[in-house]
């Protein structure tokens, strides 16, 4: 069982497609104890800081996966994860492959997993062009 | 002339936003007069980590703001003097800082906000504020990115 909930903070509907996607590669069980917070053009970030403050359990430690570095949705989940301290933690950059990764996994939520957790983003990126190139 | 542009923005410093107007701008200094930012340290500092290398970024309340911004805009060095509200730019105005053009960027909606125009909604104090200071002399526009076409606030007060 991961000892941790995660919640996905970012513009618009790309926080609920990527859990979405992420259910139908893991399975619906995986996402027990995982959220999805977009921002609406409409949201101040005292709007927005609400909406994600009510997704975090205080008695679990949380993990935020912003979709990028700055934006709103980012700075926000960084002022929510200052402020009310507990143990939320902050990666940006999300993309499936860290979300597939952060849901499935049964490990703490530590600097280690988070730093394993930050490799497995990276190596999600790949020139595929020259790879394909390359073995041939 | 330093004061390239005063601009309200309530989600401040986002996403790429503020990289375009600066460069649009050619400034590299980000002054911004916030009562509420100025007063909360966690706030401040996801804000200060949010500016584009190679900027500098000034936070200040209204008090200290407005006398940094009218010792500013009468220096060379470009700025660019972003606030959370219209309300703000007034008092700016009030103290002294003059500038002929108001932008504003973004408001979200609230309990006591109306919607004016895309991702801008406004308070009736917020309103009588930008009513002021077009009476003023300031014209206030909407525009989220230099590129877009602006859309003066006159046209959506009826």
């Amino acid at each position: 069982m991961r000892p941790f909930d995660v919640l996905i903070a970012s513009h618009g509907s790309v926080a609920a497609s990527l859990v979405e996607a992420a259910g139908m590669i893991c399975g619906d069980a995986s996402l027990q104890g995982v959220s999805a917070v977009g921002l609406e053009p409409d949201d101040s970030p005292e709007s927005y800081l609400e909406r994600l403050r009510a997704r975090v359990d205080g008695s679990r430690p949380t993990l935020i996966l912003t979709d990028l570095y700055g934006g709103t949705p980012h700075n926000v989940a960084c002022t929510l994860a200052r402020r009310d301290g507990g143990e939320v933690r902050c990666i940006s950059g999300a993309n499936l492959a860290i979300v597939i990764e952060a849901i499935t996994t049964t490990d703490p939520l530590d600097d280690a997993l988070v730093e394993r957790l930050i490799q497995t983003t990276r190596e999600a990126v790949v020139d595929a062009t020259d790879r394909l190139a390359t073995q041939h | 002339m330093g004061l390239r542009l005063v601009r309200v923005d309530d989600r401040l410093i986002h996403g790429q936003v503020v990289a375009i107007w600066l460069k649009a701008l050619g400034a590299h200094r980000i002054v911004i007069v916030d009562d509420r930012t100025a007063h909360d340290d966690f706030l401040r500092e996801v804000i200060e980590l949010a500016a584009p290398a190679g900027t500098a970024v000034e936070i200040h309340d209204l008090a200290t703001g407005a006398e940094r911004v009218r010792d500013l805009a009468a220096q060379p060095e470009p700025i660019f003097v972003l606030l959370r509200s219209p309300i703000t730019a007034l008092r700016l105005r009030e103290a002294g800082v003059e500038f002929p053009l108001l932008n504003v960027g973004g408001i979200g909606a609230g309990p006591d906000r109306k919607k004016l125009y895309r991702n801008i909604s406004a308070s009736a104090d917020e309103l009588d504020a930008m009513r002021k200071l077009e009476a003023m002399g300031t014209q206030v526009e909407f525009r989220i990115v230099e590129n877009d076409r602006p859309v003066s606030f006159a046209s959506v007060d009826k």
